[in-house]
Parts: C-alpha cells; sequence; structure tokens
C-alpha cells in the first residue's frame, strides 16, 4: 500500500507544472497600476530620454489599455510606446517588461535576456517567478506583490511608498 | 422523531450568529458600494491623476461590489442539462438544480453521492462508510418485498458528460466505479422528473449530469491535495491542466482513495445481529473467499485525461479517456446469510465529442471488468458499452428545433469466469447484447417574450424487447417579469432493458444422494415491459430580492409495469426444483409532493441555501407474486393492495451555509436530514429512523496556493444505519492540505 501511495505522490510531481491564470477582466486597472509604478519607480539617467518602452511579452488585454493610457499621458516627459510580443528574439530595449500570463515557461530565458539592463520586470502570475512586481488578483483584491531587491539590482530605484503598497517580497 | 436538544440548540447559535454576521457585512458592503461607484464615476484623466494609494482602495471596493456579479453566478448559474444548451438556472423549464465546484469544494463534500446532498430533491443513503445509495424523488424498492439484489435504483440515469454510466447487468449506478474524482468535477447538475425524451431510457424519476473540468485557452492549472482521517480515509489527489496555446489544451489526473468501514461487525440475516468479523466463519462457509478484507469500506485509483482542440471560433473537438479500479464492501447481495457484498471492478472508457456549429456528436466506449459480488460464482463479467450520438440544432428568431438519433450497445460476458463442469450456471452464460437505436426531437418556441413553451418526443427500439417505447416531455414556460417565473411540465419516461431481465439465464446445482443435479432455475422474460413514470409538476421561481431566490415545485407522478421475480416449486424425489421468471407486476406508484429552494447571499461572504422535499408514496394494485417465508409482520403489510410505501422518505433535504470572514477563512456547515423510513425486503422489514447529518469544514489559506483544511462529517456522530442491513455511519474526521493555483 505505501509503495502505491509512494508512487502516485512521485507521478503527480512529474505531473507539476507552473502555471499562470488569465485576468483579463481587471486589465484597465492593471494598466493604470502600471502608470502608477512609473511615477514611483526612477530609472537612470541614460533611460530617460527618448519614448518610454513598454514590452509586453504574450498576448494581454493590458496591453490595450496601456495604449489607451499611451496616447493622453507621459511618464515625466517620455512619450509612452507599447509593443506587443510574442517570442523573447522580438524583445527591444525597454523601460519595462511585461510578462503574460500564458509566458510564464518564458521566465528563466527573459531574466538572462534582460541581466544588467535597467528593466522593470513586471508579471501577472499568482506566483511571481523572479520579477520585480507581480500582480496578484483574488476573489477580493487586485494587489501586487513587490521585490525591492530584485528591482534595485537591475540598477532602478523604487519609492518607499510604492513598496508600503505591495505585498513585500524578501529574498533570503 | 425527537430532535435532540443539543441539535436545536446548536440551529439557534447557527442562526442567531449568521444573522449578526450578515448584518455586520451588509454595512462593509454599503462602504464598499459608495466606493466602488466612485471608481464608476471617475474619467480616466481622473483614475490617471488619483494616488495610487485612492486607486487601490477603490478597486478593491470594487471587486467586492462585483457582488452582484455574485449574486447570479452563485444563485443563477448558467446549466445546460435541461434544455440541452447553455441557459440561466432560473430559466429552466425543468425542476433543475445544480452545485458548482466551487460549492462542493467549500463544504467539505468527500465523494460525489454526497454532493448530492447539497441539491434538493435527491435521496443519499450510506450503506457503508462513502459507498451511497442514490434517488431521486425516491420510488425506490418497488414492490417492496423483493430481494436487495433487486432493489437496487433503475429509475434514474447517471451521466458523465453526456455519457451514461449505469450497470447495464440489472440498471443502478455503481457509485464507487465511476471513473472521476470529486476534484475533476466541475459542477453536477440534476433535473428531476422523467427525462428519457431528452436522454433516453432510464432518465425515468430523472438525470444526474456530471460535468468534468477543462482547461480554458491560455490557462494553467495545477492542483494536489492530500488528506486523512480516522477510520482509515486517505486520499490524495494531483491534477493538471495546460494550454499549449489559445487553440488546444490538455488536463491529466490521478487520484487515489481508501476507506474502512466504521465497524468490523457484519449482520447475519439469520439473527439480525451484528457478528465480529472473527466469527464469519460460523456464519458462512469460507469467508475469506467472499471477504479478503473484513475491514474495507473502499479503496480507488482513478486517472484522467482530456484534451480540447478549437481549431475554429465554433468547432471543438473534446478527447478524453479514463481508468479505474476499485474494491468496495456496500450492500448489495442478500443471499447466503449477509448483505454486505464486496464489488471490484477494473474499467476503462474513451470519449471523443465533436461540436461543430450546430451539430453536436459524441461517441463513447467503455470497457472492462466488473465483479459484482466478489466470491459469489457468475457475478463476474467482462463489459463492452458503446454509445454515439448525433444531433443538428436548427435556430431562429423565436424558436429552437433539434433533431437526433442515438446508438448504444452493451455486452457483458461472463464465460470467461464460468467453469465448464456447470453448465449454465452464470447468470448469463454467454455475451448477450442489449442494443438501443433511438430518433428524438427537441424543439422550443417563444411566441411572445412573456411565453417559452418546449417539447422533445423520443422513440427508442431496442433488439429485447422487440416492442419499442415513446417519450415525450412538454412544458410551459410563463415569465411575469424578469423577476418571476411559472412553470408546467408533463413528461413521460421509461426504464431501459437490462441483461438480468432480458438475458438472464440461471441453472443452480444441489448435491443429492445421486451426486449433484440441477434445482433452480431462473429464464428470462422477453416480454417484459418496462417500467413507465408519467408526471406532471408545476413549479415557481421568485426573485425575493437580487440577493434571495426561491424554486418550488409540486409533483405527481405514476409509475407503472415494475416487474418481480416470480418462482414455482416442483418436488422430485428428494430435491426441489425452483423455476423462476421475471413478470411485469400490477402495482402502481403514485407520488405527490413538493421541493423547494431558497438560496441567499447575504453579503459577499456569506451565503446560505434551505432546501427540502415533502412528498407522499401510495402503492395501489400491490399483490405480492414472490413465495418466500415472510414474517408475520410482512405478511400483515403484504395482506393489503393499497398503502403508503415507506421504503422512500416522507421528508429529507437540508442547509448549507458558507461563511468567508477572511480572504484566507472560510467556514461551512451544512445539514442533511432524512426522515424514517421503513424498508420491506425477503429478508424483513427493517425500521430506519430519520437521521440529520450535520457537517463542518474549516479552512485557512496560509499562502495565495496553499489551504489546510479539517473537515468533519456527520460531526454529531449520530451512529445508525441508513440503508437496511447497512453499517451504522458514525462520524468522519479529516485533515487536509491543498496546493494548487
Amino acid at each position: 500500500m505505501l509503495i502505491r501511495r509512494a508512487g502516485f505522490f512521485l507521478a503527480g510531481f512529474v505531473l507539476l507544472l507552473v502555471a499562470q491564470r488569465s485576468q483579463a477582466q481587471y486589465a484597465h486597472y492593471k494598466a493604470l497600476y502600471i502608470y502608477h509604478f512609473c511615477q514611483r519607480v526612477d530609472w537612470p539617467v541614460e533611460a530617460k530620454t527618448g519614448d518610454f518602452v513598454i514590452t509586453v511579452l504574450g498576448k494581454s488585454p493590458i496591453s490595450e489599455e496601456l495604449r489607451k493610457i499611451a496616447r493622453i499621458k507621459k511618464v515625466v516627459d517620455q512619450p509612452i510606446v507599447v509593443h506587443e510580443i510574442q517570442t523573447l528574439s522580438a524583445l527591444q530595449p525597454s523601460h519595462i517588461v511585461l510578462v503574460a500570463a500564458a509566458h510564464g515557461h518564458d521566465m528563466e530565458a527573459l531574466q538572462q535576456a534582460l541581466h544588467g539592463q535597467s528593466v522593470l520586470l513586471i508579471t501577472d502570475h499568482k506566483k511571481g517567478w523572479g520579477s520585480g512586481i507581480n500582480f496578484v488578483e483574488d476573489d477580493y483584491e487586485l494587489q501586487f506583490e513587490i521585490d525591492p531587491a530584485r528591482i534595485q539590482r537591475a540598477g532602478l530605484k523604487v519609492s518607499r511608498s510604492l513598496i508600503s503598497l505591495g505585498i513585500l517580497i524578501q529574498q533570503p | 422523531m425527537r430532535m435532540r436538544p443539543q441539535i436545536v440548540l446548536l440551529a439557534l447559535l447557527l442562526v442567531f450568529g449568521f444573522a449578526a454576521i450578515a448584518q455586520q457585512e451588509q454595512s462593509e458592503d454599503a462602504l464598499n458600494d459608495s466606493l466602488a461607484r466612485q471608481l464608476n464615476n471617475c474619467s480616466q484623466e481622473d483614475l490617471l491623476n488619483l494616488p495610487l494609494e485612492e486607486l487601490m482602495q477603490m478597486v478593491n471596493a470594487l471587486k467586492l461590489q462585483s457582488i452582484e456579479e455574485l449574486y447570479e453566478l452563485v444563485l443563477n448559474p448558467v446549466i445546460t442539462t435541461a434544455s440541452k444548451k447553455a441557459e440561466d438556472r432560473f430559466d429552466s423549464p425543468l425542476s433543475t438544480s445544480v452545485i458548482s465546484r466551487a460549492q462542493i469544494e467549500a463544504a467539505g463534500v468527500t465523494s460525489i453521492p454526497e454532493a448530492l446532498r447539497l441539491l434538493p430533491g435527491l435521496i443519499v443513503r450510506e450503506k457503508t462508510n462513502g459507498n451511497y445509495d442514490v434517488h431521486i424523488r425516491g420510488n425506490d424498492n418497488v414492490p417492496p418485498g423483493k430481494l436487495l439484489f433487486d432493489a437496487e435504483n433503475t429509475l434514474t440515469l447517471v451521466m458523465i458528460d453526456n455519457r451514461p454510466v449505469y450497470s447495464y447487468l440489472q440498471g443502478g449506478t455503481l457509485w464507487e466505479a465511476l471513473g472521476v474524482s470529486l476534484e475533476e468535477v466541475d459542477r453536477i447538475e440534476v433535473v428531476a422528473g422523467p427525462a428519457s425524451a431528452l436522454y433516453g431510457p432510464n432518465a425515468v424519476s430523472g438525470v444526474i449530469h456530471i460535468l468534468t473540468r477543462r482547461t480554458a485557452a491560455d490557462d494553467q492549472q495545477f492542483e494536489s491535495r492530500v488528506e486523512a482521517g480516522n477510520v482509515g480515509a486517505f486520499k490524495a489527489y494531483m491534477g493538471s491542466g495546460f494550454a499549449v496555446d489559445s487553440n488546444l489544451s490538455f488536463r491529466i489526473s490521478g487520484s487515489y482513495s481508501h476507506r474502512d468501514r466504521f465497524q468490523d461487525h457484519y449482520l447475519s440475516l439469520v439473527d439480525y445481529q451484528y457478528h465480529p468479523s472473527s466469527t464469519l466463519d460460523q456464519l458462512i462457509s469460507r469467508p475469506e473467499h467472499r471477504y479478503p478484507d473484513t475491514q474495507l469500506a473502499f479503496n480507488k485509483m482513478i486517472f484522467n485525461f482530456c484534451g480540447q482542440y478549437r481549431p475554429r471560433k465554433n468547432v471543438v473537438l473534446d478527447l478524453s479517456g479514463g481508468l479505474q479500479e476499485s474494491q468496495a464492501q456496500t450492500i448489495y447481495l442478500d443471499i447466503n446469510n449477509l448483505a454486505l457484498t464486496r464489488r471490484e471492478s477494473r474499467t476503462q472508457f474513451a470519449r471523443a465529442a465533436l461540436n461543430w456549429g450546430g451539430l453536436k456528436s459524441q461517441v463513447a466506449y467503455h470497457w472492462g471488468m466488473q465483479d459484482n459480488a466478489y466470491g459469489f460464482y457468475g457475478y463476474k463479467f467482462n463489459i463492452k458499452n458503446v454509445n454515439a450520438l448525433l444531433e443538428y440544432k436548427l435556430e431562429g428568431q423565436r424558436g429552437v428545433l433539434e433533431p437526433g438519433i442515438s446508438f448504444s450497445r452493451s455486452v457483458y460476458s461472463d464465460t470467461p469466469y464460468l467453469e465448464t463442469q456447470w453448465p449454465g450456471s452464470g447468470l448469463l452464460n454467454g455475451s448477450p447484447v442489449i442494443s438501443n437505436v433511438a430518433a428524438y426531437v427537441r424543439g422550443e418556441y417563444r411566441p411572445s417574450p412573456h411565453w417559452r413553451l418546449v417539447g422533445a418526443l423520443r422513440n427508442d427500439q431496442y433488439n429485447e424487447p422487440q416492442k419499442g417505447s415513446w417519450s415525450y416531455q412538454v412544458a410551459a414556460v410563463y415569465q411575469f417579469d424578469p423577476n418571476s417565473l411559472m412553470r408546467a411540465v408533463v413528461s413521460k419516461a421509461n426504464r431501459g432493458p437490462f441483461m438480468y431481465d432480458f438475458h438472464g439465464d440461471f441453472t443452480g446445482y444441489q448435491l443429492t444422494q445421486e451426486g449433484y443435479t440441477t434445482s433452480d432455475h431462473y429464464e428470462h422474460n422477453p416480454h417484459l415491459k418496462l417500467v413507465t413514470m408519467n408526471m406532471i409538476e408545476l413549479g415557481y421561481r421568485h426573485r425575493i430580492r437580487k440577493n434571495l431566490h426561491s424554486d418550488i415545485a409540486f409533483f405527481y407522478s405514476r409509475a407503472t409495469d415494475f416487474s418481480g421475480i416470480v418462482s414455482q416449486t416442483d418436488t422430485v424425489g428428494n430435491t426441489i426444483h425452483t423455476s423462476s421468471t421475471k413478470t411485469n407486476l400490477s402495482v402502481v406508484a403514485q407520488q405527490v409532493g413538493t421541493s423547494f429552494q431558497l438560496s441567499a447571499v447575504p453579503s459577499s461572504r456569506f451565503r446560505i441555501s434551505v432546501f427540502g422535499t415533502a412528498q407522499l408514496t401510495l402503492l395501489s394494485e400491490f399483490s405480492v407474486p414472490f413465495n418466500y417465508n415472510y414474517s408475520n409482520t410482512q405478511t400483515d403489510l403484504i395482506a393489503q393492495t393499497d398503502f403508503y410505501h415507506r421504503s422512500t422518505p416522507a421528508f429529507y433535504g437540508g442547509a448549507n451555509v458558507t461563511y468567508a470572514p477572511k480572504k484566507r477563512f472560510r467556514f461551512n456547515t451544512n445539514l442533511y436530514y432524512i426522515s424514517k423510513q421503513s424498508f420491506f425486503s425477503v429478508d424483513g422489514i427493517t425500521a430506519i429512523a430519520g437521521k440529520p447529518l450535520l457537517n463542518a469544514v474549516a479552512s485557512y489559506a496560509f499562502s495565495p496556493w496553499a489551504e489546510i483544511y479539517v473537515n468533519a462529517r456527520n460531526v454529531l456522530n449520530i451512529q445508525s444505519i441508513e440503508y437496511s442491513f447497512a453499517d451504522e455511519n458514525r462520524a468522519l474526521y479529516l485533515v487536509g492540505l491543498k496546493v494548487g493555483f
């Protein structure tokens, strides 16, 4: 009996998949949150000229909501440009990379691709998977997890007020 | 029945406690409503200029305000069984109830039959720990006085994803061998009342339709659960769904569960006393051949797989398959002094369904081994069931017309398990076939916005009996306004043919001075008429408030053409020869009753449902064809021709309350009550006391992806039987961990 139970668990853990879940109905508010994040994160001087590029990896309703914001708002003086890409090879220099719910499996490659770049990595998944900010949504609240150490390692400064609003992720 | 003082006290505490909590919740909801209204009145520019702190407060208020959506989700979910298409439950023309996966999980339900205790119109009795007998509105054990073997519920159709799963041997459902884990259930829809015109034979008293989970496009899911408790209860489940892209998705799952019985004693049908299993050899010969594990209640392992491919917007190809292996000790076969029977099965299924615009098609195959009475010669079979259907929906502005055809074929073979030196000694002695071809049509017409007329007609042709059957359903719905609706249904349905009735052919042998000679003989009856039920139902649904719905139905049904085994005996020398066959009986079962459900969502964190069914079942023109040696009490009863049928309870129902004060903490309590019954079988009349079953479960999510829970079933630990000659079931306590996202 024990062998049978152990076999079941072994088989089960092979099935373990990392997953994300789309929360399209709150895309509008997530886009607003992202705009507000831009106000409370400071990019290096060399990133403060030209367009403010937000790249969305994968299909996400947040892309369209961000474009609506881009039509009427700037980040300080930088016009906002939103790119939606489907593969990592299409990634261009960006200020923010938002990973859509269904693209969680690209995270490792994405982190390697962004290594050494001043990019705020945002994910939309119940488990952050190594992003600076991750949206957390349940029946009651739309919140975000924030990992200040990871954001600072990317060469960005994050305000204390933003940290206090999020669910703090502290790395060991 | 006298209510125990502690039950009354507990009920009062619950009512007042929850009333106070609901009041507080309503105040919080009012504040959230105000914030959400502000958010809705803001322009995009306003929202961009708001401080993030305020924006978050408003968004979270809006989330709670989406309780309006919650009202609809909880009180008026989308169903598909009653009209063969998606519709709001409130609009259903038939008596329909549904329970979702979230509700099942919140209530701490541990099995599919137990989930049915949360719905109106369902009679659910636990025979042994986790093994059940399930009926819609009863009419069970008609005519009374039969063998338990012959008293199985053959009037209710159970389907999994449109695939019938009843036993073709003699009807009924082997609940332990369903082959779907509770965690894989997306929802269970129940249509009460004759529904053969929609789903074919056996939907006499209604349909229980189990719909399983699928993975949505661009979604990923993982869930793992492990739980353990007293009486050897253990369960492990793991399931994962993943979408390759927006067109292709899969789901795979497996579960293992085990439970022991609440007792190690067996009830003897000789002295009606419980005897410890260690003394079984004084009751029967070679008990180890019948009961290799006396403690076992059930043991089952299930694996399921499904995939969905959506190449176009209106095309869905759905493939699924699975296998299950189960062993259970339950009440089934009351011969040879004991009624507790071990059943075993190892079956697989494969199903393919294609929906292309208005075209709906399905082919399903179910095969494997079923040993209905382990240790008994002749009850083990290899089974093969095929069923297929093709339907096309024509939709107009005011109506729908949906013709269809279906085919099913079932083969039960006992040949591999019979010994050649005893010719004819099996139940079937070969590989008989039951086949069914049917043509049907369902239509809807809306002559005005207030009226909806629904009709369905079906003709079934079988290889046996050669005379086919017609079934129909006519329903009219009148909607007074968006919040109230009245409906009327007239319907007729019939049972299908089964192996035992139409192909059973059994020869018994007896050891005499001359050696073994044939004694008993059972021969099937090809002219047997199928049980038929006619029903009239009136129903009224009302949204009393946006968060309070009521549903009430009044029904009358009349069922005829029941059958029973008739025997003749003849003595030749020292041998008594018995020849038996099954024949239709004159008995008529009439039932009148009412069923109600009141559901409320007093606040975003509080849900309550109260439901019940009260009914009277009258048997008339009853005469006993059986020549068993009845006791005096039994003889008194069978001397009557018209009497109230006590095998079916006069009242059953319950309540379900869920409260989630914080997003991480959830509490549920639910009650199921079934009134007293008197189960009359050939073995005697068993008085079954009314039984309230109170359950409670509390869960705490210590992270967004992990939750622990404690679950107590029959928390009052009322120790009594719920079915004739069954175990005296007690409280079950479980502790579990769920990990998933």
